[in-house]
């Protein structure tokens, strides 16, 4: 469904365009919310090392955390998640979507072949930029955009000038970047130098996606709750029930 | 005092036994009150992200196992459930385990453990006690009485709970349809009204809200606004002049206060309240669209400095996409009055419409949509028609309505 400019419309109020009233665009864009929008970028590692329980738990994970941020009056009308997958290629599994209309029993993610962890950065910088561009240009305020990335391996493609760009933005506060270690096997050097020096890696507990989930809902809440200005003084939740301190 | 909360309450409503608390959850976004966001030790950071090992220290929250609180007379008295979206930056709000039309409010060991800030407190909790106009006025969680800690010293107040949904149910007709099913125009417009009588009656005993977020101020079916943040007004001190707080929210607040920090440590005047209050009504009667947002724009607090607002001819600014239908019913004098706040008040304080001019719109508009009912639609699929809705252009087809 596309919205179209209606130039029959005579706006003796402004002198602006003035379009059909439609809700959603193309972009899943709901043009009449007028909450500032968070956008949240899920980078998930689909390789065949995922296989079994890790990639079971991730999609529990995932499925409640779609449930529990889409139940909160705040973060419903604010945070927009796309997902992107990564093994031989890099997918975008559910491009930006606002989180009160995200379909509740989504298909599980199935693990298999590599990691093209450098093609899903390249995703999530260039869907990032138009989602960004989008708000603007529709005179939608946004918060600090949200990119997780989790894995338990390392990039097998060219990941150096992709991850650069998005470790910028991190570096320079643009985007809150967090990077999600999986297990003993994850690349710990190369990750390093794709995420931002801070915060940098944090390692997962076990398969503790649930609770690593549970924490991100709570962190969006709170950042939706507050004024766009204000999400630098929001106090993020402690992240003792997910986190493996051990290797801070 | 307790005798007090008996008059008001019941006489077996205010305990100091040890009812055992229900652990239930209230549903969500029904909440008695506010949520503070402004936290001065965040841990967040513009500049480098989230701090791994900040957010893995123990966490200093206070758990209501662990307090035992008295009233002033030494009795103890039992808190219930934490309310879940009370929570501020310098408090805790408690369900009271004795009496469901009260609330605890139990400052943070941030804030009691800073002898200055205490002091604050305890002198605002004073000055508000000796209102005892506040105390009587339905749509306040006033305090009522303060609570102590087992070394006598205050740590809190019970308050009057209030209900209802956050203002912000009424930002977006999704959100509208979903909490008000039945609501239109005419029911925003009601709220609308109600809210700015409140505030002329707070007015009337020199009492002037201070902090403009729409979580703040919640609605009921009845069109019936509560005001939930009560010990952030200014309010008449004891010693005389008023008692002034810091607090404010930067997208509902004058630009003179925003762009000057240093206005904040002096008294807010109605020329304030009145800016505040019209971006509020304004939000209201639109369906949460922000005045100042528009096409191209930044952060709603840079969009509210910048002073560009998209509304009325040349205004050089664009209206965000979708919003011209809604806006294009609201009748000519109304607009015009927006205008007068947001655009030749953004700089001039003294040209701001008061609080009266406003409340005669609204009920200009009421008059309005009663006899032109497309107006109270919250989804029109187009704009409205110039010639059909003339009649309603001139102020002389609308009866005398004063304030």
């Amino acid at each position: 469904m596309s919205f179209i400019p209606n130039n029959n419309v005579v706006n003796y109020y402004n002198n602006e365009r003035s379009y059909a009233m439609t809700c959603y665009n193309d972009n899943k864009l709901d043009i009449m919310n007028p909450a500032p929008r968070c956008p949240v970028i899920l980078l998930l590692d689909t390789s065949s090392s995922m296989y079994g329980a890790p990639i079971d738990e991730l999609n529990m994970g995932l499925k409640q955390f779609i449930q529990e941020t889409a139940e909160d009056e705040a973060a419903s009308m604010s945070v927009e998640l796309e997902v992107i997958t990564f093994d031989n290629r890099a997918t975008v599994a559910m491009p930006f979507t606002p989180m009160n209309s995200v379909e509740r029993n989504t298909a599980p993610l199935i693990a298999n072949g590599m990691t093209s962890m450098g093609a899903a950065l390249e995703l999530a910088t260039r869907d990032l930029k138009s989602r960004r561009k989008l708000y603007r240009d529709n005179g939608i305020s946004s918060y600090r955009p949200w990119v997780i990335l989790m894995t338990d391996g390392g990039p097998n493609d060219d990941w150096y000038s992709a991850a650069k760009e998005m470790r910028a933005l991190g570096e320079r506060g643009k985007i809150q970047y967090i990077g999600i270690e999986i297990g003993t096997n994850a690349d710990h050097g190369t990750m390093c130098q794709i995420l931002p020096s801070q915060p940098g890696p944090v390692r997962l507990q076990g398969l503790r996606f649930r609770q690593f989930f549970r924490w991100l809902t709570d962190s969006l809440r709170s950042v939706s709750a507050s004024a766009v200005s204000d999400q630098d003084n929001v106090q993020l939740g402690n992240i003792r029930s997910w986190a493996d301190l051990a290797n801070l | 005092m307790l005798h007090f909360l008996k008059q008001i309450f019941g006489a077996n409503s205010v305990v100091s036994a040890s009812t055992s608390s229900q652990q239930t959850s209230a549903p969500r976004c029904k909440i008695g009150q506010t949520s503070h966001t402004r936290n001065p030790q965040g841990y967040s950071s513009s500049s480098g992200g989230v701090n791994w090992f900040q957010l893995a220290a123990e966490n200093n929250l206070t758990s209501s196992d662990q307090i035992t609180i008295y009233d002033p007379n030494g009795n103890p008295l039992q808190l219930g459930v934490k309310e879940e979206q009370g929570s501020g930056g310098e408090g805790t709000v408690y369900s009271f385990a004795g009496n469901s039309n009260l609330l605890i409010k139990i400052y943070k060991e941030t804030t009691s453990r800073n002898p200055q800030k205490m002091n604050e407190k305890l002198e605002r909790i004073n000055d508000m006690l000796q209102i005892q106009a506040c105390r009587q006025m339905n749509f306040l969680a006033w305090p009522l009485m303060p609570v102590m800690n087992s070394r006598k010293q205050v740590i809190g107040f019970v308050m009057r709970k209030c209900t209802g949904y956050s203002l912000r149910s009424l930002h977006a007709v999704s959100q509208i349809q979903k909490y008000f099913p039945s609501w239109n125009r005419s029911d925003l417009n009601m709220v609308a009204l109600n809210y700015i009588k409140n505030l002329q009656t707070l007015a009337a005993h020199e009492i002037l809200v201070n902090d403009f977020n729409p979580a703040n101020f919640l609605v009921d079916e009845n069109h019936n606004v509560s005001f939930i943040d009560c010990d952030s007004f200014q309010i008449p001190s004891r010693k005389g002049g008023v008692n002034i707080t810091r607090t404010f929210f930067g997208t509902h607040v004058a630009p003179e206060l925003l762009r000057n920090k240093q206005h904040l440590e002096r008294p807010r005047t109605m020329q304030h309240v009145n800016f505040a209050a019209a971006l509020t009504v304004f939000q209201i009667l639109m369906c949460g669209l922000h005045p100042y947002a528009h096409c191209g724009g930044g952060m709603p607090e840079d969009n509210l400095l910048a002073g560009k607002c998209p509304l009325g001819k040349e205004s050089g600014a664009e209206l965000p996409t979708g919003w011209y239908n809604l806006l294009s019913y609201l009748p000519y004098s109304m607009m015009d009055c927006f205008i007068r706040m947001f655009k030749d008040g953004h700089s001039n304080p003294s040209v701001r419409p008061l609080l009266e001019e406003i409340e005669v719109e609204l009920k200009k508009f009421l008059w309005v949509m009663e006899r032109d009912k497309i107006r109270e639609t919250l989804n029109p699929n187009m704009p409205k028609n110039k010639k059909k809705s003339e009649t309603f252009k001139t102020h002389r087809k609308i009866p005398c309505l004063s304030p």
